[in-house]
């Protein structure tokens, strides 16, 4: 009787023993079976159209560089294989379901209206007290099985002008707790899940580009190379026979000076000429008027044209920007008389400049020919005739 | 109740105590083949003992710390861990000036942004934005759409998050504390020094997995050609982060 009393208290007290440990599981499962209800969602992720603040609205809705109007995209893969009938979004400021949620500040979701992205389809947002908030949002649809990744858009723009989220208005993370439910009124929970993404600061670049003309006059050419290789001689030209630079009757002479323009003027830029007509004292050889007019063997007659056929190898005539200005684009053919070269010139220009090119936007590297032409007639006086033609380009940037 | 029972009483006792100490807590090393909720082998420890004057986490005899992964899985070892994941993003913004430009020179900046992603499969950096673009709209610095180095005299905006010496500007990713806790790195296209690349949209920057803070250097030139139209220049660059959880 004895050792039946002594078993039956060892067996008492580890019956207590091993009951106490049952109590101790049993509490541990009732307070973790909360976390374990719901699978994970899994591959979540959270793209943003822009992670600039809300309350930065610079450039269009949707822009990188727009926290005012943007989309959310979010991407998942459901955890569990079975029906689902609503989702919920919830913008907190802490990730764990379950736990007290501060929304963002600032932030607002309450305007948007279209649901975009793969999964997309059949899928509204709830109404009435499931309508979007500012940090909450709720879609649905007819329930029915459901499995593997999924991916909404939120905010597409689609929608019209308001048809976007508007970011929170502190840098720092935010989070969206995403909840699955077999139902259509986000009561059944299936999967959890959470997605990150952060506002950041943005970055504001900034520089300045000075405004730039090169332009140069001359009479021997240069190849412009790679950096437009200005002009840098006299700009001197002599009309008339090569030998002794004289003029005849009976012949028409030419000769060419040249113009180099390079601006980064993108709104345009116009060359023009100034000066008189060849002079010797009191005495002048007639310019040939402003409209284009040929060559005229044994007539007094000084006139400029642009040569588009002097392109020296390359570094002579090349207007890729500039276009000649009428009457002055036929300087090049021949200047025998009644020849197939046209020439102009303005005595006014002394005073008021005339336009012999211009460039609508930018110009790399155009070099313009001009070609002079010289005639005189039998009665022209003798003398030293010259004259200075100067050259302007004028960019308007 | 005799001595050799009762401390056999005591020591289930602590048997049920230990046992239920070493409760899962619902942090999750997890891949594509497996999951592992946090577990903890070890002495012991504390994650919230605290009174008015006091917090603290607390853990003794660990048998290992730290992130270890290869390409099938990814753990989070030691007791102070969390089962809140975190993303820390911070960019030092605000407004970077290249200077005047001129076709002979390289304009550039460089700007710091440092990433921490804990708990998740990885991250990857994404930058958006316009080149610079003229005060009246009309004109925008090229994008350089492909890799390419500085070349003055030709238009050319790009980035790059590498040590680069021509210009002499910006650094390789360094990681904080070391590389046996984070392992962000540059994008192949944007990590090769001298070479600079963007294009709007592009990632950047990236881990593979769970990371410690990863400090970037982005670097950003400008070239200009003879013909950029002159004026003020301004564009915006958006940085985001993306984890993967």
């Amino acid at each position: 009787m004895t050792a039946f009393r002594q078993f039956f208290k060892r067996t008492s007290l580890f019956v207590v023993a091993l009951a106490l440990v049952g109590v101790w599981i049993a509490a541990d499962a009732v307070w973790l079976t909360p976390h374990a209800s719901a699978a994970q969602l899994t591959s979540r992720k959270l793209t943003l159209s822009s992670s600039a603040l809300g309350s930065v609205a610079t450039g269009a809705a949707l822009a990188g560089t727009n926290g005012a109007k943007t989309k959310h995209t979010v991407d998942f893969t459901l955890g569990t294989t079975g029906t689902v009938g609503s989702i919920e979004f919830l913008y907190c400021t802490t990730p764990l379901p379950g736990t007290t949620c501060t929304a963002p500040t600032g932030m607002d979701a309450s305007t948007v209206t279209s649901i975009g992205g793969t999964s997309a389809t059949g899928w509204s947002y709830g109404t009435s007290g499931n309508a979007p908030t500012a940090s909450r949002l709720r879609i649905t649809h007819t329930a029915a099985s459901m499995s593997g990744a999924q991916d909404f858009t939120f905010g597409t723009g689609s929608g019209g002008a308001t048809d976007y989220i508007k970011n929170p208005t502190t840098t720092g993370t935010f989070f969206i707790r995403i909840t699955t439910y077999s139902d259509t009124a986000w009561t059944t929970t299936v999967d959890q899940g959470t997605v990150a993404n952060s506002t950041a600061t943005q970055i504001a670049i900034t520089a300045k580009v000075q405004e730039v003309l090169n332009f140069s006059v001359g009479s021997t050419v240069t190849a412009p190379g790679s950096s437009c290789t200005a002009f840098t001689d006299s700009g001197a030209v002599t009309l008339g026979d090569p030998t002794d630079g004289t003029l005849s009757f009976s012949q028409a002479y030419d000769a060419h000076s040249y113009f180099r323009v390079s601006t980064n003027a993108n709104n345009g830029t116009i060359v023009y000429y100034s000066g008189d007509t060849l002079k010797s004292g009191t005495n002048s050889i007639s310019a040939i008027g402003t409209s284009a007019a040929a060559s005229a063997v044994g007539t007094s007659q000084f006139g400029l044209g642009l040569d588009s056929s002097d392109t020296q190898a390359g570094s002579g005539y090349s207007f890729t920007s500039l276009t000649p200005t009428s009457p002055y684009g036929a300087g090049n053919g021949t200047i025998t008389n009644a020849g197939t070269a046209q020439f102009a010139f303005s005595t006014a220009s002394v005073t008021a400049p005339v336009q012999i090119a211009s460039a609508a936007g930018t110009i790399v590297c155009d070099t313009g020919s001009v070609r002079y032409l010289g005639n005189i007639s039998t009665t022209t006086p003798p003398g030293i005739y010259t004259t200075t033609i100067s050259y302007l380009a004028v960019p308007t940037y | 109740m005799r001595l050799r029972e009762r401390i056999a009483l005591l020591g289930v006792s602590c048997l049920a105590l230990i046992l239920s100490a070493a409760a899962p807590v619902f942090a999750q090393s997890s891949s594509t083949n497996y999951k592992v909720n946090e577990t903890f082998f070890g002495t012991g420890g504390e994650l919230d003992p605290s009174s008015a004057n006091y917090k603290a986490q607390q853990s003794a005899g660990e048998l290992t710390v730290g992130n270890s992964a290869s390409n099938n899985y990814q753990m989070q070892a030691g007791f102070n861990t969390t089962d809140a994941p975190v993303l820390e993003f911070v960019v030092n913004g605000g407004t970077y000036d290249l200077g005047i430009l001129d076709p002979s020179i390289t304009g550039s900046v460089a700007v710091t942004f440092s990433v921490r992603n804990y708990l998740s499969s990885g991250y990857v950096v994404q930058v958006s934005g316009t080149t610079p673009t003229s005060a009246d709209g009309t004109h925008s610095l090229t994008a350089m759409s492909s890799l390419a180095g500085s070349s003055p005299g030709t238009e050319q905006f790009g980035i790059n998050l590498a040590q680069n010496s021509n210009p002499s500007i910006g650094s390789a990713p360094s990681q904080y504390p070391d590389s046996s806790f984070s392992f962000g790195s540059a994008i192949s296209g944007y990590d090769s020094p001298n070479n600079f690349k963007y294009i709007n949209g592009d990632n950047i920057a990236f881990s593979n997995k769970s990371s410690g803070q990863t400090n970037y250097t982005l670097s950003v030139i400008a070239n200009v050609a003879r013909t950029t139209p002159s004026g003020q220049y301004g564009g915006q660059l958006n940085l985001q982060v993306i984890p993967t959880f």
